[in-house]
């Protein structure tokens, strides 16, 4: 107990020496999570665009469907368990979508597309009207179609020109149809831009001849790091005539994309750890030569040399504790904003995020648990920085170190 | 003597070599007498599908081997849907709603109509002829006629969406009787089957004629020929895409 009081005071004895290790620690904890926030953000972002674009965080077709997505793989909507897959925990919406291959033409120019479709009741407007960026969305029971602005670009058709649909409907039948071009979408993303068009479910379904008709249920989870055990209560449900996948399954490049990233991130990690270690190692190197002295004092006057050793770790163990509180109460509000104000990229490299279809913007990720892993890595880092000033405690030869 | 002798072995001789015609001629007669100037013929297009079955019946006329129309009779749903090829293009009429569509090339690729022909099949111009290696390489029997299989290799430098193509032609009438198409890696795409040879505007013909795809089980489609007329008269008029909606 003495020995804690004694450590206390040591603490404030010296207030800049404490100062400077302290500060050491807090811009460790400062960079290490400013770094895993962007890098996570940049996941997380990835992760987001490809589900707001018509993924999804879950999946259900028929089996099969994924592999060969012909509408006959579809599945009827009256059959499916839609109610009982909301009950279960985790799910925010359950959606249908139903989406197929055809010629859009318009004139002499014409073109193959997605046709992808909404269901009006349900909460996917909002996710098409975010892109809108002129007109409005297909009013339900109206033929009207949105498509992207580079496919109208090409097709020279603009808002209020009707447009012919042609493609094979259901079982083989020939789907063709007159839709009025009632708004623009802006997906920000070339490929979707120049191939997309979206109409209501159930204009979708009475062009491909087949009322009912849906291709998958697209669910949208409340915590997404709940992925694996909601698909499995959903596989409990749906039974075996279906398939149940996550969107690590449905998009593996995606995946792979982000795994890469997250090696990557450990590398620039290990890196950015290997100059904090060697610069808290300099504080720590300077703290204890300057105490060689009192050190000595301490073991002449007969303190052991184990008390002396517990002292100094007592001692850093403290400053280290602060130096992360420090660290992780500043680097929160920077985090937070930025998660708000996202940094917004320019040139080339934006470029090449849209290319893969993605936003080119990085929102700072606020998962609590960047934080706590790496205020407690720096931490750990700091108490085996402590061998060193035991070390010399327990080589020190009183006489020398008090000879100065 | 000695020169009549000389004379006859020669005749013999040159008589027995073009009694055993070459790859080439063999698939260059094949193919001609099928074109002919011009052709008129009635099908019946079945498509077989694991989940269902559907019958098309259709009217196609043909120039050379650029120019075709085809119209569809029945189902009723797609009935007067007329496809008009000219060179490269596919023109679309859908009277449902009386639009005119030509097929982009990004769509070439498709099923046509739903069937297993694509619509790439119906553009083939990349003659057998010019663009593959050819070499008799068996004797074989299918449907009790007796065929040369030959089997053909891109040549250099062509553009080939096969990687190697065998056909079964009879020996008799030069009809292709049967047609295996292997992928660059030498994987079985697609067979072809000729069935129930008949005599059919002066030609004996293969009339049923079935397309199945390897990899997709429980998937075929049958081409069955009711009727057929080479080198009739066809009013060019016919091949153009203003005349399509007046062919009903």
């Amino acid at each position: 107990m003495m020995i804690l009081k004694l450590a206390w005071k040591n603490i404030w004895r010296n207030k800049r020496r404490t100062f400077i290790t302290l500060s050491a620690i807090s811009f460790a904890v400062l960079f290490a999570v400013m770094m895993r926030s962007i890098q996570q953000g940049m996941e997380e972002q990835m992760v987001k665009t490809s589900i707001e674009n018509n993924l999804g965080y879950i999946q259900i077709h028929t089996k099969g469907y994924w592999d060969d997505k012909l509408l006959e793989n579809g599945m009827n909507v009256p059959d499916l368990p839609i109610q009982q897959i909301e009950k279960l925990d985790n799910i925010t919406i359950v959606d249908p979508k139903l989406e197929t291959g055809m010629i859009t033409s318009f004139g002499y120019q014409s073109r193959g597309t997605y046709i992808l479709s909404y269901d009006v009741d349900k909460d996917s407007p909002k996710q098409v009207r975010k892109k809108l960026i002129e007109g409005k969305l297909p009013r339900d029971g109206k033929k009207e179609v949105v498509l992207g602005i580079d496919l109208a670009d090409y097709l020279d058709a603009s808002i209020g020109d009707t447009l012919v649909f042609l493609g094979s409907g259901y079982q083989g039948s020939t789907a063709a149809g007159l839709y009025v071009i009632s708004g623009l979408l802006d997906f920000h993303i070339p490929e979707l831009n120049r191939s997309t068009t979206y109409m209501s479910l159930s204009s979708l379904q009475e062009l491909l001849g087949a009322e009912g008709l849906v291709t998958s249920l697209m669910i949208e989870l409340n915590k997404p790091s709940k992925l694996e055990e909601t698909a499995d209560r959903i596989k409990s449900v749906v039974g075996s005539d279906y398939e149940v996948m996550t969107w690590e399954e449905l998009t593996p490049d995606l995946k792979q994309m982000i795994q890469a990233s997250g090696a990557k991130g450990y590398i620039m990690n290990f890196i950015l750890y290997m100059i904090i270690s060697f610069v808290m190692f300099g504080t720590v190197l300077m703290a204890t030569q300057e105490r060689k002295y009192e050190m000595g004092v301490l073991q002449a006057i007969g303190m052991r040399r184990r008390s002396s050793m517990f002292l100094v770790c007592i001692e850093n163990i403290i400053i280290s504790i602060m130096g992360v509180i420090v660290g992780v109460v500043a680097a929160s509000p920077i985090a937070y904003y930025f998660n708000h104000h996202p940094l917004e990229l320019q040139g080339d490299s934006a470029k090449a995020m849209l290319e893969i279809g993605i936003d080119p913007i990085i929102p700072f990720s606020i998962d609590p648990m960047i934080a706590a892993n790496h205020g407690l890595i720096v931490l750990v880092i700091s108490l085996v920085l402590v061998i060193y000033p035991l070390l010399v405690i327990k080589n020190l030869n009183p006489v020398s170190a008090m000879k100065l | 003597m000695k020169k009549l002798l000389f004379l006859t072995l020669a005749i013999v001789t040159l008589s027995f070599i073009s009694s055993t015609p070459t790859a080439d001629e063999i698939i260059k007669k094949a193919e001609d007498r099928l074109t002919g100037k011009t052709s008129y013929s009635e099908v019946t297009v079945t498509t077989i599908r694991p989940k269902y079955t559907r019958e098309m019946t259709i009217k196609t006329w043909t120039k050379g081997t650029d120019y075709s129309v085809t119209l569809i009779l029945s189902p009723a749903m797609d009935e007067g849907t007329v496809f008009l090829k000219r060179r490269n293009e596919i023109w679309n009429y859908i009277p449902s709603i009386d639009r005119l569509v030509k097929m982009p090339p990004s769509m070439l690729s498709q099923s046509w109509m739903g069937t297993d022909i694509k619509n790439d099949d119906l553009l083939e111009n990349s003659s057998l002829i010019d663009d593959y290696n050819k070499k008799i390489v068996a004797t074989e029997e299918i449907e009790g006629y007796s065929c040369y299989k030959i089997e053909l290799t891109p040549k250099e430098n062509v553009n080939s969406i096969w990687g190697q193509i065998i056909m079964w032609i009879s020996k008799a009438d030069y009809m292709q009787m049967q047609v295996q198409y292997y992928d660059e890696d030498n994987e079985l795409i697609n067979t072809f089957y000729g069935k129930s040879v008949k005599l059919m505007g002066g030609l004996k013909i293969p009339t049923e004629n079935i397309i199945v795809p390897a990899n997709k089980k429980g998937n075929k489609t049958k081409i069955v020929t009711t009727k057929r007329q080479l080198n009739i008269e066809v009013n060019d008029n016919i091949f153009t895409t203003q005349y399509m909606k007046r062919l009903n």
